[in-house]
């Protein structure tokens, strides 16, 4: 990892700060004990990599993606998870690290297409 | 020693039977794999007290014929409730459902795609140690995405058998039954939980559930332990269960809890990692993902992301949104006018076959305006009910109506409720009664209780007799189109305004926490759509119908008595029970500008709203035409335009519809909410009512428009 990579990594964020896109990994949740059980249920337990997909074209809800699932939540209830972003063009996955570059990418996207 | 069922379903056979429950995360293909299971031969009923349904089948294991109970629990995400549907499914699993057995074995439904989110659910229900079998589901989905479950594998990480199903192709269901029935009768007692927890947990959670076993010496061991996990996760426990234990176990709760804080640890936080990291475990040991499916997950475009990149655009997303919910009004609109009418021509057809055979008479009237009458106006709701649900199974099954809530959560959170609200609401401009129905899906009590009361100010098609009415008589030709939309518009604007209003005071609660899942899309089942559909029809034609039927009978002994020989249709009604009661109301509704001939229509149009025009017909002596009956208030020198905007005002806001009265007694399970609901919104209509005319007077606002 490189510096800014480094940086970036040490950042501790809410989930909903992220870009679209982009992924982090929970650090811890704030917020009331009720919502953090039910955050912690769905999955959301310390070092899992969570992506925020995308915002609700009002801005709210937002769009997250975790253990191979997507759930929405409200950017209230989401601001509790806080997460340290991962770098956006390292996509880590549990069996081991992969780095893309931007071919390999739209290459993936073009054969998804074709399926 | 057979339990108590105080369950009108329950024949002797199933007494006998073993009781399977099926039970698994919401969006898991659960109901789609029950309704295949069980087919036409499910019962569907409520549990006591409350608004959850209960859904029981019986089937047969074919090699034994043995008789065994299927019980299709509402879905769940954990044992930790938080709606009610998850509290009633998790008492049924801890076995202290008052009136509601135990169930025997568990058959907990695993969506494949989305394996260790339902995964956590699968180990809280091994830990209550009854016998199970693990169904898998949506394997096509995780294919598409490149992942296959090892069942072997699989099996043998949880301990428990597991199979596999895809009920659209009708693979593996057949095999079901044999494989629960050779599920063992129970298991050995005092199994070890499979991962891992910090000692003093351990210790705590031992102690506790020996002392619930003490209380009551039933429980098994590992029954006791779940119920003592749940009994330590939660903060504060809810004080209707608290009842059920005595003091001394609620301190020892409360001091295990200080123990644990006194030593850093959060129990739930505790609790769930352990699990999910066996999860972890049972995902690496049993989920093959082939390189393509690395690639996609990699590239983040699973099919149902990319379809979302439109059906969630922050243009076109709207576009279809809007274009879908235009379709699905249109369709309860329009399109069950015609099967409507033929209700309407067959009750016509019905009343005059009954009063050719039969002799006249009180009973033959009877017969003919009260019974079938009633029956027809029960009818007359089944097409719309039908498409309605026809259009929101679709929606839901493929996973759109996630999608819906995900994009109008913004605009319905401004009046405090939930996305989820928008679809009942929308459909109540068609009809409240199945937008009522519909509300079922939302989880939050208090959200949905705002959506049931506010649901009737919608305008619904049964106002629109009473609004054509007005404005043919009343305005002019090139407005009468703006008076039309601003009637629906007040009713819209009325019903956001309650619903703000009723949570700011009466149902004020915390915004309910939005969690929804958006599911990858994917083919409904028709066999799934069908039995829905069928059985909303059946709940409202047995549970409302009674209602509708006996409101119509009183209705029609109102009109009718007491009788007067020679008198025609007009003397009839002006001296009956409703014409008195049209003019001992007169005081009330005279403020209004209303008069005891609108005060006659008003009683006898309180089953149904469309019945204003008839009544009215029958008061002015003219025919069945409405053109008639126009001109002839028009003439009416006691009649204006302002009076007309006032009836019309009066039937946008009032509760002039026995039906929705008997659904909303149905769904909210009493009769508090519904009177409720007919006192504030007779003294909404009432207050705006009189404002208008109030004003109008004022202003001199008579004159033809």
């Amino acid at each position: 990892m490189d510096n800014s990579a480094a940086a970036l990594g040490s950042a501790m964020v809410p989930i909903c700060q992220l870009k679209p896109g982009q992924k982090g990994t929970v650090v811890r949740l704030d917020g009331e004990s009720g919502l953090r059980q039910h955050l912690l249920e769905m999955g959301f337990t310390k070092g899992t990599e969570v992506e925020f997909v995308r915002q609700a074209p009002l801005g709210d809800p937002v769009d997250l993606r975790l253990r191979g699932y997507r759930l929405s939540l409200r950017r209230n209830e989401a601001s509790v998870v806080i997460v340290r972003p991962l770098p956006t063009e390292t996509i880590t996955r549990d069996e081991g690290n992969t780095v893309f570059g931007p071919s390999s990418l739209s290459r993936t996207a073009h054969q998804g297409a074709n399926r | 020693m057979p339990l108590c069922c105080n369950d009108e379903n329950t024949t002797p056979v199933a007494l006998g039977a073993r009781r399977l429950a099926v039970v698994g995360n919401p969006n898991s293909g659960k109901t789609t794999l029950f309704n295949a299971l069980t087919g036409l031969k499910q019962k569907v009923g409520n549990y006591p007290g409350v608004t959850v349904e209960r859904k029981e089948g019986m089937i047969r294991v074919p090699s034994t014929s043995e008789p065994l109970l299927l019980i299709d629990l509402p879905g769940l995400y954990s044992l930790t409730p938080r709606s009610p549907d998850e509290v009633i499914a998790r008492d049924v699993l801890l076995g202290r459902l008052d009136g509601e057995r135990k169930p025997d074995a568990i058959v907990n439904i695993v969506d494949a795609s989305n394996i260790e989110r339902n995964l956590y659910l699968t180990t809280q229900l091994l830990e209550l140690g009854l016998p199970m079998l693990v169904v898998l589901t949506m394997t096509d989905i995780a294919a598409r995405d490149g992942k296959t479950v090892d069942e072997t594998a699989l099996s043998k990480a949880l301990g428990v058998p597991v199979t596999s199903v895809q009920v659209q192709k009708g693979k593996g269901v057949v095999r079901l039954p044999e494989l629960m029935g050779a599920l063992p009768l129970s298991l050995p007692e005092g199994r070890s939980l499979p991962y891992n927890l910090p000692p003093l947990v351990t210790k705590e959670c031992d102690e506790l559930r020996d002392l619930l076993r003490t209380d009551n010496s039933d429980k098994s061991l590992s029954q006791a332990f779940a119920e003592a996990v749940t009994l330590l996760m939660v903060d504060k426990i809810p004080a209707d269960e608290a009842r059920r234990y005595n003091t001394s176990l609620l301190e020892h709760v409360r001091e295990d809890q200080e123990t644990f804080a006194s030593n850093g640890i959060d129990f739930a936080t505790v609790m769930v990692e352990s699990r999910y990291g066996w999860i972890e475990q049972i995902r690496n040991a049993s989920v093959v993902i082939s390189d393509e499916a690395a690639a996609a997950k990699n590239g983040g475009h699973s099919l149902s992301e990319r379809v979302d990149m439109i059906l969630l655009h922050r243009f076109w997303g709207y576009v279809i949104f809007f274009g879908l919910m235009a379709l699905v009004f249109q369709a309860v609109f329009t399109w069950a006018q015609a099967p409507m009418n033929l209700i309407g021509d067959g009750q016509t057809a019905a009343a005059t076959f009954v009063q050719h055979h039969y002799p006249a008479g009180p009973l033959r009237d009877l017969i003919t305006d009260g019974v079938i009458s009633g029956v027809g106006t029960t009818v007359t709701f089944l097409p719309q009910i039908l498409i309605l649900f026809f259009f929101l199974s679709l929606l839901e099954d493929t996973g759109y109506l996630a999608r819906a809530a995900f994009l109008m959560d913004k605009l319905m959170s401004k009046v405090g409720l939930h996305g989820k609200s928008f679809i009942p609401m929308l459909s109540s401009f068609a009809c409240a009664i199945p937008g009522i129905m519909a509300t079922r899906t939302i989880n939050d009590r208090k959200s949905r209780l705002v959506t049931i009361l506010v649901s009737p100010l919608m305008s619904c098609s049964a106002r629109l007799p009473v609004y054509s009415l007005m404005i043919a008589a009343f305005i002019s030709a090139r407005y009468r189109g703006l008076t039309m939309i601003c009637m629906y518009l007040t009713g819209t604007i009325m019903a956001f305004a309650i619903a703000w209003l009723f949570k700011k005071t009466l149902l004020r609660s915390a915004p309910p926490r939005f969690f929804i899942e958006l599911p990858p899309y994917h083919m409904p089942a028709p066999q799934s759509i069908l039995l829905h559909m069928l059985d909303r029809s059946l709940i409202f034609l047995r549970r409302a119908g009674t209602i509708i039927l006996t409101a119509s009978v009183l209705i029609w002994g109102m009109t009718s008595y007491p009788h007067h020989a020679g008198m025609d249709r007009h003397e009839q009604l002006i001296h009956s029970y409703a014409g008195m009661t049209g003019r001992v109301i007169e005081p009330l509704i005279a403020p209004l500008g209303f008069d005891w001939r609108i005060g006659i229509s008003l009683v006898s149009s309180f089953a149904a709203r469309e019945v204003f025009v008839s009544s009215m017909s029958v008061i002015y002596s003219v025919g069945d035409d409405t053109g008639q009956l126009a001109a002839a208030l028009r003439s009416d020198p006691k009649f204006s335009p302002l009076l007309g905007v006032c009836v019309m005002i009066y039937y946008v806001l009032a509760m002039q519809c026995l039906s929705t009265v008997a659904v909303v007694k149905r769904e909210t399970n009493g009769w508090k909410w519904p009177i409720f609901m007919i006192a504030y919104m007779s003294i909404l209509a009432w207050v705006v009512t009189f404002l208008v005319w109030r004003l109008g007077s004022a202003l001199h606002l008579g004159a033809h428009v």
